[in-house]
């Protein structure tokens, strides 16, 4: 099932790809092509790969009905994750884009160093101690190795430095 | 310059202080991304790659390619000790590897894998000192049309034979196809596909999805596998150094897997897997001790990390001579070159003959080095892998960070790399292939300029790729 939603998904995408792909302005003289051609074969091409997904699933879904019951298809794909770790995932996912919120305006050392303590207290539970000195070490060190030897522009935000 | 002028003049400019120390750097830092679970060398010379800026050329890719092959070499450990390939490509080392360990020849299994590595990553660069100019030579001919089919080719092969399934990568291939074309239009100076956000006026970074797609899209593996269980690694006892028969075992193995990894490399796109697989396969084919496979056979770690480091070899010779990757790691390389302002491709060897002459002597040397560095020292690299993984993944992430944002001094970068991280998710949920993807976004805007030169040329005649003799 997953792959027919997959391959539909693909199709979706294809045809708006395709609309903003019309909507585009039609470029200058000496180039008979302009802007629009390419976009227009990969647009067909996405639609393509869509077809010759939902043809695959299809095939092999026949095929293993041919050898089994129904019920089981090989070649879908299992929700195998257990919940434990999806819902870690997505807390891992939340607490990363934080940290991009707030890289800016808090500054390189001092986001780095709350989303470096945030993350080691649940993935390394238990070891404060370790889970600081990771944390200081590392925020530390590449500060320096990006911003001072790298000459990197990681922003300074409320600390200043 | 001759193929021999050449490469005595590349080794003259390998051995400077200077550029040593960038391969020495390179090959140690490969080795270190090769024992850490989540980072794979496409990852690890991303995330590598702005901390070349300000270097020379010449000594950036020496480094950058240094992270490749020693990555490839690295492999092996993790694969032997944890059971776990430390990339892709030695998935198969696993199978006989692992075996090895738990009779307690985990030193031999180490030392064959070092010593398979060196004999074909030695003869693999032979192969390309004397291989890549005749093909730059004859490339030299190719028009945009030729070009345009080359790309096709290169993007044809690695759709149908990354995944499992040709539909997925097709899909994958033409997601980064469609991503070269957002931003501003080469030709017309029209933006595309921007939706108004000023940041994507100059197109999508490919470090960033490099490093999304494959860093922080494995940590979320790192994190499954760390909550199913911790891995249990096998300490390395006794001398890192095999035995006579051990030897003569696997002495055949090395030689017809460094042929099977060079052959497959030239494909373009098929990568070190596939090579490791067929060279796997073979042995297990032409053995007298075929029943042994899987259960700790010297061939079976010989022959596929032979193929495993030939076939690095062999996607080079692609892209110095053709300026098509041959593989994900080389694809992220061919951006560094296009980030350094250098073209890859057939005038290379004409226009930056000490560029290319003193990268490909720098592999002769780096091939020394990491012999030295997997054999004496493995046991010290090694202790990469007692580190607690929450902790490895914590940094994996930080490290990954900092490097999207010095790419380009830009928070939208970040979000954007947070985004393909969810896409590297959902691809290896529904097994669709990331590389095609890297290979569509690095391959597109050559492939649509090659497109559009045609057309000009032959007044909008699409015919014009059916009539080239060489394009057809």
């Amino acid at each position: 099932m997953t792959n027919y939603v997959l391959a539909l998904c693909a199709a979706v995408g294809a045809v708006l790809y395709l609309f903003a792909t019309s909507q585009l302005p039609q470029g200058g003289v000496g180039d008979p092509l302009g802007p629009k051609a390419f976009p227009y074969l990969v647009g067909v091409g996405l639609l393509l790969s869509a077809a010759v997904m939902a043809f695959e699933t299809r095939k092999r879904r026949m095929a293993a009905t041919a050898l089994q019951p129904p019920a089981s298809d090989p070649a879908e794909f299992e929700p195998s994750i257990e919940p434990r770790a999806r819902r870690m995932l997505v807390a891992m996912a939340a607490w990363t884009l934080v940290y991009y919120v707030a890289f800016e305006p808090a500054g390189y050392v001092l986001a780095t160093a709350v989303y470096l303590i945030g993350l080691l207290s649940v993935l390394n539970r238990g070891r404060w101690i370790v889970n600081l000195a990771v944390t200081l070490g590392f925020t530390v060190v590449s500060y320096i190795v990006f911003a001072k030897l790298l000459g990197v522009a990681l922003p300074s935000g409320v600390l200043g430095v | 310059m001759s193929s021999i002028d050449g490469i005595l003049h590349g080794l003259h400019l390998a051995i400077l202080p200077g550029h040593l120390l960038h391969t020495l750097a390179g090959v140690i830092i490969g080795t270190l991304v090769s024992h850490l679970p989540g980072i794979g060398p496409s990852a690890g010379i991303a995330l590598l790659i702005p901390v070349t800026f300000g270097m020379d050329p010449t000594s950036a890719l020496m480094m950058l390619a240094g992270i490749y092959y020693g990555c490839m070499y690295g492999g092996a450990v993790t694969a032997i000790l944890l059971n776990t390939p430390g990339d892709a490509a030695a998935v198969m080392t696993v199978l006989d590897g692992y075996p090895m360990a738990q009779k307690g020849r985990a030193g031999a299994a180490l030392a064959i894998a070092a010593t398979s590595s060196f004999v074909a990553g030695t003869i693999g660069v032979t192969a390309i000192t004397f291989v890549a100019q005749p093909i730059a030579s004859f490339a030299l001919r190719f028009g945009p049309t030729e070009y345009f089919s080359l790309i096709l080719f290169a993007l044809s092969t690695v759709s149908a034979l990354a995944g499992s399934s040709i539909g997925k990568g097709m899909f994958a291939t033409f997601l980064g196809l469609g991503l070269s074309t957002v931003g501003i239009d080469i030709q017309t100076g029209l933006p595309r596909f921007t939706m108004g956000i000023g940041e994507m006026q100059n197109g999508i970074n490919f470090l960033v999805l490099v490093v999304g797609l494959f860093a922080m899209a494995e940590v979320t593996r790192m994190v499954e596998d760390h909550m199913r269980g911790a891995l249990k690694i096998i300490r390395v006892k006794g001398r890192i150094w095999f035995t006579g028969t051990e030897l003569r075992r696997a002495l055949p193995s090395m030689f017809r897997g460094t042929a099977v990894g060079f052959t497959c490399g030239a494909a373009p796109g098929l990568g070190g897997m596939i090579s490791a697989m067929l060279a796997y396969v073979l042995e297990k084919k032409v053995s007298r001790h075929g029943e042994e496979f899987g259960q700790g056979a010297v061939e079976g770690v010989a022959a596929p990390e032979a193929a495993v480091n030939a076939d690095s070899c062999g996607a080079f010779v692609h892209l110095l001579a053709l300026g098509i990757p041959g593989s994900g790691a080389t694809a992220v390389i061919m951006g560094a070159f296009i980030m350094y302002g250098i073209q890859p491709g057939p005038t290379l060897f004409r226009e930056q003959p000490d560029l290319v002459w003193g990268l490909i002597a720098s592999m002769y040397v780096g091939n020394v080095l990491l012999l030295i560095l997997n054999l004496p020292l493995v046991g010290l690299f090694a202790r990469i892998l007692y580190v607690p993984p929450g902790i490895l993944m914590a940094l994996i992430l930080a490290i990954a960070s900092a490097g999207v944002y010095s790419f380009d001094a830009d928070s939208f970068d970040l979000y954007l790399a947070l985004i393909f991280g969810v896409v590297g998710y959902a691809f290896r949920k529904l097994s669709i292939p990331k590389v095609p993807m890297i290979f569509g976004l690095i391959l597109g805007n050559r492939l649509e300029q090659a497109f559009r030169q045609a057309m000009t040329v032959s007044s909008g005649d699409p015919t014009i790729f059916l009539k080239s003799p060489i394009s057809a």
